[in-house]
């Protein structure tokens, strides 16, 4: 089944409007105004957890944790914001980035201890799928994190943009302050990868045949 | 001008409405491209994955209340302060060595070394630095400051046993100070390793080190947050200590109070306990009006407990 309906979910979309929303709190949290931190950090606190569930999986027990870490990232980098993207894509991107470490860590860690990766075990859809497309999208979930975390990071970071948070290239172009053809040149590298490790993955065979 | 990208018309599909040529366009991309394909998939997914939550206006306010919390400068200001100690301490023991090879007076120089550790017992002081008679100057002095160091306390047998959630009664002002010697030296340090372990998993040996902060540091500033994490260790299967836990936060008051009301009305709903639950919610609202668990605390209010 085709799945491109829209989603309530879906990051908000670019443009003057959002920025002009959140601007002039961030700049009075910027001055040291404490209520106005407080109500751009309860603003943005919905995306930052949107991001984090993304990256590292919705049912990680470690969801709070890393999201708490985003949100300190997010005030402490607050002070270097110099305006050239929005607040929320700039929330996004710090915390996308304290989550993608985060996770890197976690690897790590698990890897260390030799217990099994459970960030990609986990449950990642919703159980009223069938079995198949169940098991598909887990493997596309699971093969999209993992390229990100093995991507030099500016792939990683243009891939996990566009392909897990779901931006469009000149979105993510905005967000990483970089040229739209450096960010499609850094995706279509990615995109190769991506397809190449589907095209390996025993798991994803179905889904191959269907599109030969 | 160059043709939009299918993956770029797949993630506008999903948050607007594409006009009739961009979705034939997405259709054909998605039956005949994989690249598109896994793209919808891994979106598809992880959208159910990130879907709101029953209880995510709680986890919010938790994460703004902590993050808003959190010294910023922390870190910094202690490594300034211990490189000051060590730098002081290093003075004072060259200056006292120069003072008794110089023939200046013992009593004085094993005095001020005395009010070095004066936050040490006396009778620990006197076992640590043993005041000598004067010897001839050709003698060489023995290093004071190696016999004054403790000795070292294997972190192992500190956290040997998981401990009870029990209040920690505050020690007496003169052994305030931690214990040197063990393999954290700050409070920051262990409360770092504490959370460390406790997101790896580690959940009892991250508990004994918070317990372990508590009884080193009962003065630190990482006191209450540790007490918050061992309460909300403790909410699910022992919620009479996690209660203990979460009132001697909110008696410290400070920036945790609003937190630990929380999680005084949760644990004791939790236990059945209907107005000591409504108490600290009416405390929450009536003194954390702007808090980001006001919210949620006034629907409680309104609408009833869970």
């Amino acid at each position: 089944m085709l799945r491109a309906l829209p989603h309530p979910n879906a990051p908000p979309p670019p443009g003057p409007k959002a920025e002009d929303e959140l601007l002039p709190l961030a700049r009075a949290a910027i001055d040291g105004n404490e209520v106005a931190l407080r109500t751009l950090l309860t603003t943005v606190a919905p995306n930052i957890l949107r991001v984090v569930r993304r990256v590292i999986g919705g049912s990680h027990p470690d969801v709070e944790d890393v999201a708490q870490e985003c949100a300190v990232e997010f005030v402490s980098a607050l002070r270097r914001f110099r305006g050239e993207s929005s607040i929320r894509h700039f929330a996004a991107r710090v915390a996308l980035r304290s989550a993608m470490n985060a996770r890197r860590r976690q690897r790590a860690a698990k890897r260390n201890h030799g217990a099994s990766d459970l960030m990609d075990s986990e449950q990642a859809v919703s159980d009223d799928a069938p079995p198949d497309a169940l098991a598909a999208s887990r493997a596309s979930v699971q093969l999209a994190r993992e390229l990100c975390d093995s991507l030099p990071s500016a792939q990683a970071e243009a891939l996990a943009l566009h392909c897990v948070l779901g931006y469009t290239m000149s979105e993510v172009a905005s967000i990483c302050g970089a040229p739209l053809e450096t960010v499609r040149s850094r995706l279509r590298s990615a995109k190769t990868a991506l397809v190449a490790r589907a095209l390996a993955d025993p798991r994803l065979r179905d889904l191959v045949e269907e599109m030969a | 001008m160059s043709q939009v990208e299918p993956t770029d018309l797949l993630c506008r599909s999903r948050r607007e409405e594409l006009s009739a040529d961009e979705q034939r366009r997405l259709n054909e991309a998605l039956q005949h491209s994989l690249e598109v394909r896994l793209m919808s998939e891994v979106l598809s997914a992880l959208e159910s994955d990130s879907r709101v939550r029953p209880r995510d206006e709680a986890l919010l306010a938790r994460i703004t209340a902590n993050a808003l919390g959190k010294p910023q400068e922390l870190p910094r200001r202690r490594h300034t302060f211990s490189m000051l100690l060590v730098a002081a301490a290093v003075l004072l023991v060259a200056g006292l060595a120069g003072a008794v090879l110089g023939g200046a007076q013992p009593a004085r120089a094993v005095q001020a070394l005395q009010n070095f550790f004066s936050d040490l017992p006396r009778e620990e002081v006197a076992k640590r630095v043993r005041p000598r008679s004067v010897q001839p100057k050709t003698k060489p002095m023995p290093s004071n400051a190696v016999q004054a160091a403790p000795e070292p306390v294997a972190v192992q047998e500190m956290v040997s046993e998981i401990p009870s959630a029990e209040p920690v009664p505050p020690p007496p002002a003169a052994v305030s100070q931690p214990k040197a010697g063990t393999a954290f030296r700050s409070a920051s340090e262990l409360f770092a390793r504490a959370n460390l372990r406790r997101r790896q998993g580690h959940g009892a040996e991250a508990t004994s080190l918070y317990q372990l902060l508590l009884e080193q540091y009962p003065n630190a500033r990482e006191v209450a947050p540790s007490r918050l994490a061992l309460a909300k260790y403790f909410q699910a299967k022992q919620p009479a200590q996690a209660l203990a836990q979460f009132r001697q936060v909110a008696s410290a008051g400070g920036a945790l109070r609003a937190e630990a009301l929380w999680g005084i009305s949760e644990t004791a709903t939790h236990l059945g306990d209907a107005a000591v639950a409504e108490q600290a919610l009416a405390d929450l609202l009536r003194e954390f009006p702007e808090s980001p668990y006001a919210e949620v605390a006034r629907a409680r209010t309104t609408h009833g407990l869970p």
